[in-house]
């Protein structure tokens, strides 16, 4: 652990790029996916835009209670919350043992990190489905019969498929751990699926808030 | 550039005894640093494989911090939690104020979270602000749109 900028023309270590004035020593890689996170922030940002308008333009919400559309349920949803944050730890960890160069440690988080992104899907389908007991859908919230249903539905949603890309991408990551592609130092391909993860995570404290607590 | 150039040799030599051996004393070099580094360019050694990757993110040393990421956590817990109390109907308080209470808190967990496990805190202030500046347009966005929603409700 050194203080030096060293160039390594390697071909078996990491690709050291030289310092940008700008941007100091964060890979293309990375840059990329904040971009890409920030256009995904914006998606993200109109659905919440249009929830916030069609419901600060509401006199009630649910906006018609002839509906008898069902109270979205506060404490399953905040362990689902909870479930995010701990994948969120695991996955924090799971870069700091592959900075360590530690790959069992790394593949053994990025695992659990998967694991809490199938419980949570798990969740949502209990949520929407019903598992152990009756679903939203079986209540009577029913996409398409109001504004609160219908932006409740896509903004979940939009976030499940999130999660669900999340969980194929760290399971590629998972298997490329394995394969020892990030040996040597090369880990930061985890840290990029890190901002991922780290992001659909974000995004979810900001929809528990706003759509279920609010 | 050119400087660099002409330090080369002496750089090389200085490499190769001085600056192999510790860390310490290549920092002791520091003027000599740059063109050190351009004279191992060619240098193939597992050596440098390691020392670039652990060490220098520029300005800021950059090794993870556990314990930090455990005091997020709980912060992260925490929030939740108080979050999840002042939302219930019972407790009696006026809406205004716990809507606040629970938008400020839902964005500082998103700051906690982007701050260090998004390791923003570590990387430049330019990339900082790339990532900052443009969400605050959808945040500006909302208070403009969602108050112009509500007033139109109420006129």
């Amino acid at each position: 652990m050194s203080a030096t900028a060293d160039h390594a023309d390697h071909h078996d270590g990491p690709i050291v790029w030289p310092k940008d004035p700008q941007y100091g020593l964060a890979t293309p890689g990375k840059i990329a996916m904040w971009l890409f996170l920030c256009s995904d922030a914006f998606s993200f940002a109109g659905l919440l835009l249009a929830y916030g308008i069609l419901r600060g333009g509401s006199k009630a919400w649910p906006p018609d209670a002839s509906l008898h559309e069902p109270v979205l349920g506060i404490n399953f949803t905040a362990g689902l919350t909870f479930l995010l944050i701990c994948s969120s730890v695991t996955m924090v960890l799971a870069h700091a043992a592959a900075v360590e160069g530690n790959r069992k440690k790394t593949a053994q988080f990025l695992a659990l990190t998967i694991l809490g992104g199938i419980l949570f899907l798990c969740g949502q389908y209990q949520e929407y489905w019903g598992i152990w007991s009756h679903g939203l859908l079986h209540e009577g919230l029913h996409f398409g019969a109001s504004h609160y249903a219908n932006t409740f539905y896509v903004t979940t949603s939009f976030h499940g498929m999130h999660v669900f890309s999340g969980v194929l991408y760290l399971t590629v990551i998972l298997v490329r751990t394995l394969m020892g592609k990030y040996d040597n130092g090369k880990h930061d391909h985890i840290e990029i699926v890190g901002l991922f993860w780290h992001f659909v995570d974000l995004v979810w404290i900001l929809v528990f808030t706003f759509i279920y607590l609010l | 550039m050119a400087q660099e150039k002409k330090g080369k040799d002496k750089a090389q030599k200085k490499s190769d005894d001085a600056e192999e051996k510790t860390t310490s004393a290549a920092e002791e070099h520091e003027g000599d640093h740059a063109s050190a580094k351009e004279a191992h360019d060619d240098h193939d050694d597992h050596a440098h494989a390691a020392k670039a990757h652990g060490g220098d993110h520029g300005d800021h040393e950059h090794k993870p911090n556990r314990k930090e990421y455990w005091v997020i956590f709980v912060a992260l817990l925490v929030l939740t939690v108080l979050e999840v109390g002042i939302a219930q109907p019972s407790l009696g308080i006026s809406k205004t104020l716990m809507r606040l209470g629970l938008v400020s808190m839902a964005l500082a967990k998103a700051a906690l979270v982007a701050m260090f496990y998004m390791h923003l805190k570590h990387e430049t202030r330019v990339l900082r602000l790339t990532v900052f500046i443009p969400l605050a347009t959808p945040a500006l966005y909302a208070v403009v749109l969602i108050s112009e929603a509500a007033w139109r409700l109420i006129r």
